[in-house]
């Protein structure tokens, strides 16, 4: 029995450059599986970690999951203002622990723009209840001040003292704020949320910047200095959102209720936890198509092997009629080229894990900058170890095949293989 | 005790109306040198099956040094071709990504007897006898595939007679060599199947090879089977 | 964050998921807070008894009366048991039939308030309603507490909202 299985190792080592490709080609369908359920696992985590610690997102009506990622995650198309009054009555409200008036629309170099009050610093929550740390410096306080996300700072190589000026709209093409300057007096710790990838300034600083603009294009003829700003009314007229916390996290429907049917103008309070769910069980089709895709990559993988292990089966008629002459049994040549093929399934199914831990070094950086997903480096949990043990009972019971069929050949041809 | 003894035997291919062999009685005694001649389509290769215990007969019985194989399960048949029986076939006998020398020492992997018996070192014994049959030292490493044919037929011998067992089968071994190469390889064969002391049966279809053997049986004369075959 | 098209196209397919006054649908808000369990429903009366106006003949007000009685049972939810929740009696309020014409939509709303001896344990809550409302194909259930907020969508087959 063991020698059948040495003698099995070698062959299958003689034969390596076949069985390398299978091997390669269900590896890189494991990585695709797993990769699919890695960055479907690890985008709701990091989504989740978002915004966990807000409890209702304020904005002008549209969609509910629009205004989140637009809030939130500065994602998408921007919706309509609300105004500066409806803020602060939502503010004041008996229920309410604090509000953030946000005010987006603004970039720096493909970086949102972010215009709230100085008490996002103390107030804002993100993963387990963390508050946001400065690495360095403080939080803004003179109107052309500006605070880094950890991500810009780095990306851009920016530290404290620099200038920098910020575009409108949300492209790098979008006419430029050139002539209002902003310095750099703080940069944030990494939260891995995209807070990281904000430049956040006061909302004095947005009105600032478009005293000389109507209708998002600057005045012709007009060019009002930058050291005249503070002679200006700088109060915000107008703000994109609020987040909003509440003294009681249950409080949040009445909440809701209060600002959909707010009589000022009309709002839409939208609860991230909620509409998160939501937003993953609308996409969980998709992610479900991705991964019965993936799966099915994997199951041409292991059909590959199976059809690499028939083919090479003529050839070997006369190998398994030596090993029979020399003793070996019909079962032993059955589990001989079954344990080939799960051999080059399990090597397969790890060398893709390999290649995931690898590829996720890698693509972490650009998943976390386009689509804010941060990519964790880690040991495979549970659901990815289901998968992959599921991959190789799958290569198991592919095997069998050419087990079988060895197994009916080694009994039709005995010692004198029919070639 | 005969080495081989086969009575009342009938074998018939699955679906197959007409029987392949019916030999009523053959015996060899220990250390007998046999040649058994029998054209293609004479049933060679069912009987070569019969006798290695890969097939079983529909009746009849094969006592192989003693012991009837037909009465033993597909494991014990197995195991008894491993410890007594040596096989040599046509050409590719080798497993031909192993070393010549891997190749000879593989019964004793199977055959804790034949190890016994090959001195319980089987890579020395393999040595000698691959030097005893004349292939140089320096072939011994390469793998079986890279040999010529004759070597590669030399190496399977080798394999076949490791460990002294005590029936030697041989398939047409000389079937892949050139015409001078193939008495040298059968005086081999007797010479060395005479040393280890083993019956040896070989099967060909080519009645010129049969001189130096001691007995003489056409497949044809004690098959009943085979009149209806062959008419 | 430039490149959201995809983020934007699925916002997009996420839109019309919290209608106003779905036929065969009700909605359920779950208010955890220290000790309490609130939970908050909203039956569609065509849900409940099969039409959606003041009842009108005998058979019509024995069905409000029963849908009535069936809604004021706490055992129609099941928190986790270990957290021990102990139900108050439901408060449940019929539509006012009369005002604002025959047309508009009516909803039964029902309140149910547990009080938990070990709310840390509270990580579920399991209906009943599905099997007194053959009509009902859909619950969309909210919740939030003090571990965050969540949704899900709670059918016959599956009516445990777990977090």
């Amino acid at each position: 029995m063991t020698a059948v299985m040495r003698l099995a190792a070698l062959s299958a080592w003689s034969r390596r450059l076949t069985l390398g490709l299978s091997l390669v080609a269900i590896a890189l369908a494991v990585t695709l599986l797993l990769a699919v359920e890695r960055i479907r696992g690890d985008a709701r985590q990091s989504f989740a970690q978002s915004v966990s610690g807000v409890d209702l997102v304020v904005g002008a009506r549209t969609g509910s999951v629009q205004l989140m990622l637009y809030a939130v995650f500065h994602a998408g198309a921007a919706s309509n203002n609300i105004s500066w009054d409806s803020y602060r009555a939502i503010a004041s409200h008996p229920a309410v622990d604090w509000a953030l008036p946000l005010s987006l629309g603004d970039s720096h170099r493909g970086f949102a723009v972010l215009g709230t009050s100085p008490e996002y610093f103390d107030r804002f929550r993100h993963g387990d209840g963390e508050a946001l740390r400065f690495r360095d410096g403080k939080a803004f306080g003179g109107v052309f001040e500006v605070v880094l996300g950890s991500e810009v700072g780095q990306r851009l190589g920016y530290r404290l003292g620099d200038s920098i000026t910020l575009s409108h709209g949300l492209s790098e093409l979008g006419p430029a704020h050139g002539d209002k300057p902003f310095r750099v007096v703080g940069i944030l710790a990494a939260t891995g949320t995209p807070v990281d990838r904000t430049l956040h300034v006061g909302l004095e600083a947005i009105s600032a910047l478009h005293l000389d603009w109507v209708g998002g294009a600057p005045l012709p003829g007009v060019n009002i200095p930058a050291e005249f700003v503070a002679k200006f009314d700088l109060k915000p007229k107008e703000i994109t959102a609020a987040l909003v916390g509440l003294k009681q996290r249950s409080d949040v429907f009445r909440m809701q209720r209060f600002v959909n049917q707010y009589r000022g103008e009309p709002l839409l309070g939208v609860m991230p936890g909620v509409a998160l769910d939501e937003l993953w069980q609308t996409i969980g089709i998709v992610e479900r198509s991705l991964l019965a895709v993936s799966a099915l990559v994997v199951l041409i993988g292991l059909s590959g092997l199976a059809a690499t292990l028939l083919a090479g089966l003529n050839e070997r008629r006369r190998e398994l009629a030596i090993l029979r002459a020399l003793g070996a049994g019909p079962g032993e040549v059955f589990l001989m080229l079954t344990a080939e093929g799960l051999l080059v399934t399990t090597l397969g199914a790890l060398l893709g894990l390999l290649l995931l831990g690898a590829g996720s070094g890698l693509a972490a950086p650009w998943l976390l900058e386009r689509f804010g997903v941060v990519l964790a480096t880690r040991i495979p949990d549970e659901a990815e170890l289901a998968l992959i043990g599921a991959v190789i009972l799958t290569g198991l019971l592919a095997s069998l095949v050419p087990g079988w069929r060895a197994w009916r050949m080694s009994l039709a041809d005995g010692l004198t293989p029919r070639l | 005790m005969a080495s081989l003894r086969i009575t009342d035997l009938v074998f018939r291919w699955p679906r197959q109306a007409a029987a392949c062999l019916d030999i009523s009685y053959l015996e060899l005694a220990p250390g007998e040198r046999v040649f058994l001649h029998g054209p293609s389509g004479s049933g060679k290769s069912s009987l070569l099956g019969l006798l290695g215990g890969v097939t079983l007969p529909e009746q009849g019985s094969i006592e192989l040094l003693g012991t009837d194989i037909t009465r033993l399960g597909g494991r014990a048949r197995d195991h008894f071709r491993a410890e007594h029986i040596g096989f040599l076939f046509q050409q590719f006998n080798l497993l031909p990504w192993l070393s010549a020398i891997d190749n000879v020492v593989l019964p004793c992997t199977f055959s804790a007897r034949r190890r016994q018996r090959a001195g319980n070192v089987p890579h020395v014994e393999a040595a000698r006898m691959l030097r005893h049959l004349d292939l140089g030292e320096a072939l011994w490493r390469k793998p079986a595939g890279e040999l010529s044919m004759g070597q590669q037929q030399r190496v399977a011998a080798a394999r076949a007679l490791i460990g002294r067992p005590e029936i030697l089968i041989a398939d047409e071994p000389t079937s892949a060599l050139d015409a001078e190469r193939q008495q040298a390889f059968i005086d081999l064969l007797l010479q060395e199947s005479a040393a280890v002391g083993a019956t040896l049966v070989f099967v060909s279809h080519d009645q010129r090879l049969a001189g130096h053997f001691d007995r003489i049986i056409a497949l044809d004369d004690i098959n009943r089977a085979a009149s209806g075959l062959n008419v | 964050m430039r490149h959201s098209i995809v983020f934007a196209s699925i916002a997009l397919l996420a839109l019309p998921l919290r209608a106003q006054h779905v036929h065969g649908e009700a909605k359920l808000d779950i208010a955890i807070d220290k000790e309490h369990l609130a939970i908050s429903l909203e039956l569609p009366l065509d849900v409940a008894v099969g039409f959606e106006r003041a009842p009108k003949t005998e058979k019509e007000k024995t069905a409000l009366g029963t849908a009535q009685r069936i809604l004021a049972d706490t055992a129609l939810f099941l928190p986790t048991p270990a957290a021990a929740c102990k139900g108050d009696t439901p408060k449940v309020v019929l539509p006012e039939f009369g005002k604002g014409g025959a047309e508009q939509h009516a909803d039964i709303d029902a309140t149910y308030v547990f009080r938990c001896a070990n709310p840390a344990a509270l990580k579920s809550v399991e209906t009943a309603i599905f099997k007194s409302f053959k009509r009902l194909y859909r619950l969309e259930a909210r919740r939030a507490g003090p571990s965050g907020q969540g949704a899900a969508r709670l059918t016959p087959k599956n009516p445990v909202f777990a977090w």
